[in-house]
Formats: C-alpha cells, sequence, structure tokens
C-alpha cells in the first residue's frame, strides 16, 4: 500500500498505489484530513499503481471532495486511474463527479 | 492445485483463513485471497472483485457483526465448485437484515453522497450472487459466488 503526499506551488498531490482496503483507508481519511486542516483544498489523486480501493477509501474521497469545493477554485481531481478502479467508479455512480485526466500533468496544469 | 472431477464436476479442496476480528486483519484476509487467486488460477478480473467483495463483507463484520470489538472471529473459505467460486463469510456476531440496509443513491447529487450501504451495494454488483443465512446456533454465514469463464483458466 502506497499513501504518498507531495506539494507543489498551488497543488497537492497525493498518489496512491497497492491495495487501499479498509483498514489502509483509515490512513487515507488521516492524509486528507491534514490537508483540509492546512487548508490546502486543490488536490491531485494520482491512482497509477493503485490495485483497489474499499468503499470506505471511496467514501474519504467523497467527503474530501465537498469539503474542498467549499472554498474558491477548491476541487478534487483524479488522474492516471487504472480500468478496474475506473470500472468501480462508475459502479458507485462517481464518475460524473469528478474532473478525470489522463496524466499528472494535465491534471496539475488543470488548476 | 489438483482437482478432483465427480462425474463431469469440478470441485477443488477448500482453502480456509481464520483470524479474529480485529481492522489489521483486513490485510491478512486481502493477501489470503491473492494466494487463494494464484492457487486457483483465477484471472485477474476475478480476482479484483473477490476481494474487494470479501474486503467489504468483512469491514461489516468487524464494524456491524462485532460492533468493532476485535475479539470475535471471521472464517474464510474458498473453493471452485463446478464453474463457479464459491466464498463463505461466517462470524458469531450480530444478525441483520440485510434487506432493511439501505442501498446508496449513485444518481445524488455531491451533496446527498456517502450515504447508504456503499460496501453491500459494491459486493452485490462484484459478484453473481450474494446470499446471507443467520441461525442463532450456527451463526451468521455469507455465501458470495463468481462465475468463472473457465476457457480462460489456467487451472
Amino acid at each position: 500500500m502506497v499513501i504518498n503526499t507531495r506539494q507543489f506551488k498551488r497543488v497537492d498531490l497525493v498518489e496512491l498505489g497497492g491495495r487501499i482496503d479498509s483498514n489502509i483507508a483509515a490512513d487515507l481519511e488521516g492524509a486528507f484530513s491534514v490537508l483540509m486542516e492546512a487548508q490546502r483544498f486543490r488536490i491531485i489523486v494520482d491512482m497509477q499503481d493503485l490495485e483497489y480501493i474499499s468503499s470506505r477509501g471511496l467514501r474519504a474521497l467523497i467527503s474530501t471532495l465537498k469539503q474542498t469545493r467549499r472554498w474558491n477554485r477548491g476541487d478534487l481531481r483524479l488522474c492516471n486511474v487504472p480500468p478496474r478502479i475506473s470500472g468501480v467508479l462508475d459502479m458507485a455512480g462517481l464518475t460524473p463527479l469528478f474532473k478525470i485526466y489522463d496524466n499528472t500533468v494535465d491534471a496539475v496544469g488543470s488548476f | 492445485m489438483p482437482e478432483v472431477n465427480h462425474k463431469d464436476r469440478t470441485v477443488t479442496p477448500k482453502l480456509e483463513l481464520c483470524v479474529s476480528t480485529k481492522m489489521e486483519n483486513l490485510t491478512v484476509i486481502g493477501d489470503f485471497v491473492a494466494s487463494v487467486a494464484k492457487e486457483f488460477g483465477l484471472d485477474d478480473d476475478v480476482t479484483f472483485a473477490v476481494q474487494m467483495a470479501v474486503d467489504e463483507a468483512c469491514v461489516n463484520v468487524m464494524e456491524h457483526a462485532y460492533c468493532g470489538k476485535s475479539n470475535g472471529m471471521v472464517r474464510l473459505t474458498c473453493q471452485i465448485l463446478d464453474d463457479d467460486l464459491v466464498v463463505t463469510i461466517h462470524d458469531h456476531g450480530r444478525a441483520f437484515d440485510p434487506q432493511t440496509v439501505p442501498r446508496p443513491d449513485i444518481t445524488a447529487p455531491l451533496e446527498k453522497r456517502g450515504e447508504g450501504a456503499l460496501g453491500l451495494y459494491l459486493m452485490e454488483e462484484l459478484m453473481d450472487s450474494v446470499e446471507f443465512q443467520f441461525d442463532a446456533v450456527q451463526g451468521n454465514t455469507l455465501i458470495m459466488k463468481k462465475r468463472l469463464h473457465r476457457g480462460k483458466q489456467a487451472l
């Protein structure tokens, strides 16, 4: 499992890898709350090496998306979404809620 | 794994894991499912669906059946029966009525998201059948099946 947060000038990049199971999802909730407390409301979640993400992980994405959008130009955007994860986002009806980019450069440039 | 052929029936031995209901064991359970998948030669799509569904089922047992207490036990068995991978999850925690659990509205606007049992909903979507049995003496049993496309299997 990998949850890495990298801070750029205007955005924060959260890189996810491996299996974010329902236990590990607590770490993802923690990573997002650190960003929220630091008032960093422009977030990109890079899913490049993500094998799966549990419903608890998905709820963390939804709840953080809601919080970021309360702020001017705040948002949580996704990039490098693997096909199976994309299938889960579709299944849960989440695809229309997020802005999704093919790669990190486009996602960072979108802010 | 060698399979036994009973008059054209395909039956593998049962692979079993029994762990306590502490949250950290979800990772142990995920690793177990990965090794079962390897042993049975399951393809990546089936492995993904089963890992996810099992994780959701087991976290429900830990959080709801045992109310977050880590001293319960959960037993997981996996077996191929004919064209299905059959996963059984057994516990002695609190029973519940799956019919009364609200499913999430997956078309709701963002403000209304995060409500409803997304885990249970995903289990039902990812697997071909999800069936709960509750018995005061025997405990709770969840049986989930995933249809295998045997032509592509390495079995």
